[in-house]
């Protein structure tokens, strides 16, 4: 007895015992380590790595920390990241082949991307990367694709102020040619003038020359008051023509007061538009926008189904069979009671402390009587709260998603089309909402978006970037205080639809009318004014020649005509002298006399 | 290697050690019923060399025997009458970890057990042959010092026993 507890013999087989517990321990936990990578990567199809782990057989705990889920695309990217993940398992069920978790928490749980992108992970190994190529058609929207329409009737927009109004307006067209007709007319009565002049000059020196030998020119001073005569008639009648020409530019300033009237109809209906369809504009502005967001829900929903399917199937044996006898109930070989979650998600490129409890979690959810649970509420500000239920414990399947940020910051996005017409909100505070059930095959839910206080920016691009309208629809668009958007999802989880409505197309639709309504009286009044004023320019310019040359002309003619007078008077009929006149003037001892 | 793998034990001790391995060889891993057979060998006086060698052999060749077990494991498992008894051992503490539910395990024990006898006998029939053939050359190569095989074969089984 002695020989045997002597310490010589004790402390060297405790100190292997020792060793031998902590080499154990240690080889546990590489092995548990392995195992559950293992089976987390064969879960979600993602990397994993861990880089500690603790197996600790007293407590019943296992600790994993720093464990990352990688894209098995890309390896450096870590989709989701956990400090530490501790679970308490029960040590009953372990006797009937049962790993049950009573406790667990994960802390430290980031999800650094965006959803779509985190669950954009493949079924299988080499399935499509893009989670909406996983299973099923892409989201389909309801009715007819109308957008089309407001493409049109932006085009016609363009179109509209585009063209060239001024040059086809009839009152400046008139006005030119009248102006381009004044100088001709005016030189061809000057020129008549100037004629008249001569030959009344002409006259008058022929008068002269035919005074020195009356005798001879006895015909001429016959003939001379008829030439006289006629000369007078053209000169009345050239003064006629230019009484004539001053009438015809006041005819034609009285046409083109008409022709204005015309053309302000004219310009009034050619920038008039059609109204713009406010369902159609409600489809440009968001469906495009709105897309994302349900792919994400789509996606989502078809994870949740595809990891846990409407039926369970008892994991297939390597080999043979398992045999279910009469009066077992199945149960799941793997149940996490209660885990605890905390962590930070991005929500709007906000990140968001996030805290709940993941419950009821197996592998075989219908072999458990309870669904799988999903509580998450946000920490802080924005309250954010988030509910998902996996109910595999009736005859159908039912996977439900509840969503409520009551008042979130929105970011700022825009709505439209980058390379015609879109509306930027400002950021503001929200609320957004969104349930979305999938029962059986059948999908069903809503989602509302209301915007609070909004402020639009317009911005034309492209070819509307000319259309002087962001300023006035900006003015217009300051009416609209809040935006209302609701998507109802349908149909299958493999075939989604969607419906779309939003107060946004009727009150944006209202103020793009008013908008162009002001913006196209703006361009009408511009025109005309524009018109207005070159008709006056051409006027002045015309009043200005007509005035100078009717001077010159009367001048002119006047001075012919007093010429021609003084002739006239000169070689009256009055003034002739007979022969027997003559004869006495003639001298006393002339032969004739 | 023969040598090494009859070392000086009998042919019974042989025999056992290679039918032992044969079931477990045969019978999927990862249940009780192979940490039981694990037990039998390590605690009766067997060959381990043979019964390790006869597990290999068996192991690779179990698969081909798979859909044969599972249909006989099947049968056996499926009988009406043993439901009750089955269910109730099935709902033991330990009971999942006997892995019997599983048809191909069930099925590999029965026939592993239901051909263990004539596999013990053949092997013990083939390695007091090989015993008698390696004496009786060692007897033409050197001056015969020992009895004759059939007195050391009976002192073997005796010592055994």
């Amino acid at each position: 007895m002695k020989h045997i507890l002597c310490w010589q013999s004790i402390v060297p087989r405790i100190l292997l015992l020792g060793v031998a517990v902590l080499a154990a321990k240690y080889a546990l936990s590489r092995l548990v380590r392995s195992v559950a990578v293992d089976s987390l990567q064969s879960a979600v199809d993602a990397r994993v790595a861990a880089n500690y782990a603790n197996v600790s057989l007293l407590k019943r705990q296992f600790i994993l920390r720093d464990l990352r889920f990688c894209s098995p695309s890309r390896p450096s990217q870590v989709v989701l990241q956990i400090d530490r993940c501790a679970l308490d398992f029960a040590a009953g069920p372990l006797l009937y082949k049962q790993a049950v978790v009573e406790c667990g928490t994960l802390t430290g749980l980031r999800i650094d991307l965006p959803l779509s992108a985190a669950l954009a992970l493949p079924a299988k190994a080499g399935a499509p990367h893009d989670a909406t190529e996983v299973r099923g058609q892409p989201l389909r929207w309801t009715g007819v694709d109308s957008s089309e329409k407001v493409r049109h009737w932006l085009t016609a927009l363009d179109k509209c102020f585009e063209q060239q109004l001024g040059s086809q307006l009839a009152c400046v067209a008139r006005a030119e040619e009248l102006c381009a007709r004044w100088p001709a007319q005016a030189s061809e009565v000057d020129a008549r003038a100037q004629e008249l002049k001569r030959r009344a000059v002409k006259l008058k020196q022929e008068i002269a020359a035919a005074q020195e030998n009356p005798l001879r020119n006895v015909t001429f001073f016959r003939e001379l008051p008829e030439e006289i005569a006629t000369l007078r008639a053209e000169f009345n009648r050239a003064d006629a023509e230019l009484e004539s020409l001053l009438g015809s530019v006041d005819a034609g300033r009285r046409k083109i007061t008409l022709a204005r009237r015309d053309d302000e109809q004219l310009v009034r209906k050619a920038l008039r538009l059609g109204p713009i369809d406010a369902e159609s504009l409600t489809a440009y502005l968001l469906r495009e926008q709105m897309k994302p967001p349900l792919d994400q829900v789509i996606a989502i929903l078809r994870w949740i189904r595809q990891e846990v399917p409407a039926r369970s199937v008892p994991t297939p044996c390597t080999r043979g069979e398992d045999v279910l006898f009469v009066g077992c109930t199945p149960t799941p070989d793997l149940l996490l009671n209660k885990l605890l979650l905390q962590g930070t998600v991005q929500i709007g490129g906000h990140p968001i402390q996030l805290r709940g409890t993941l419950s009821d979690l197996t592998d075989a959810p219908s072999f458990h009587p309870s669904p799988i649970r999903l509580r998450l509420r946000g920490a802080g500000s924005p309250p954010v709260e988030l509910q998902a239920t996996v109910d595999r414990t009736g005859a159908v399947a039912r996977d439900d998603i509840l969503i409520d940020c009551p008042n979130i910051v929105l970011p700022k996005f825009f709505l439209g089309h980058a390379d015609e017409f879109r509306l930027s909100p400002k950021p503001s505070v929200g609320a957004v909402s969104l349930s979305a059930r999938v029962k059986d095959e059948m999908l069903s839910g809503d989602i509302h978006l209301v915007q609070k206080h909004v402020q639009l920016v317009p911005m034309f691009s492209g070819q509307l970037s000319n259309v002087p309208l962001a300023a006035l629809l900006q003015e217009t668009l300051s009416d609209i205080d809040q935006i209302a958007i609701r998507v109802s999802l349908t149909g299958t989880l493999d075939e989604p639809r969607a419906a779309l409505w939003s107060n946004a197309g009727t009150t944006v639709a209202a103020a793009i009318e008013s908008a162009v309504r002001r913006a196209a009286e703006q361009r009408a009044q511009a025109l005309l004014v524009s018109a207005q004023r070159r008709i006056d320019e051409q006027f002045a310019t015309l009043d200005r020649l007509a005035n100078q040359q009717q001077a010159e002309l009367q001048v002119l003619l006047s001075t012919a005509n007093r010429e021609l007078q003084k002739i006239a008077g000169q070689h009256s009929p009055d003034g002739r002298i007979s022969h027997e006149q003559l004869g006495r003037r003639l001298p006393a001892g002339s032969l004739f006399r | 290697v023969v040598q090494a793998l009859l070392a000086n034990h009998s042919p019974h001790q042989l025999a056992a050690g290679f039918t032992l391995g044969m079931i477990m060889g045969l019978v999927p891993k990862g249940n009780l019923i192979v940490v039981a057979l694990c037990v039998l060998l390590f605690s009766f006086r067997l060959n381990k060399g043979m019964a390790l060698a006869a597990a290999i052999m068996f192991t690779l060749l179990a698969p081909y025997a798979d859909a044969f077990s599972h249909k006989l494991g099947m049968a056996v498992l499926s009988f009406g009458l043993f439901q009750p008894v089955y269910a109730s051992v099935l709902c033991l503490p330990l009971g999942p970890w006997i892995g019997f539910h599983n048809t191909v395990v069930t099925g590999s024990l029965l026939t592993g057990l239901y051909v263990a006898y004539p596999v013990y006998w053949a092997v013990r029939v083939t390695c007091t042959w090989l015993r008698w053939s390696m004496a009786s050359g060692i007897r033409r190569r050197e001056t015969p010092r020992t009895l004759p095989y059939p007195r050391n074969d009976r002192l073997a089984t005796e010592g055994a026993a």
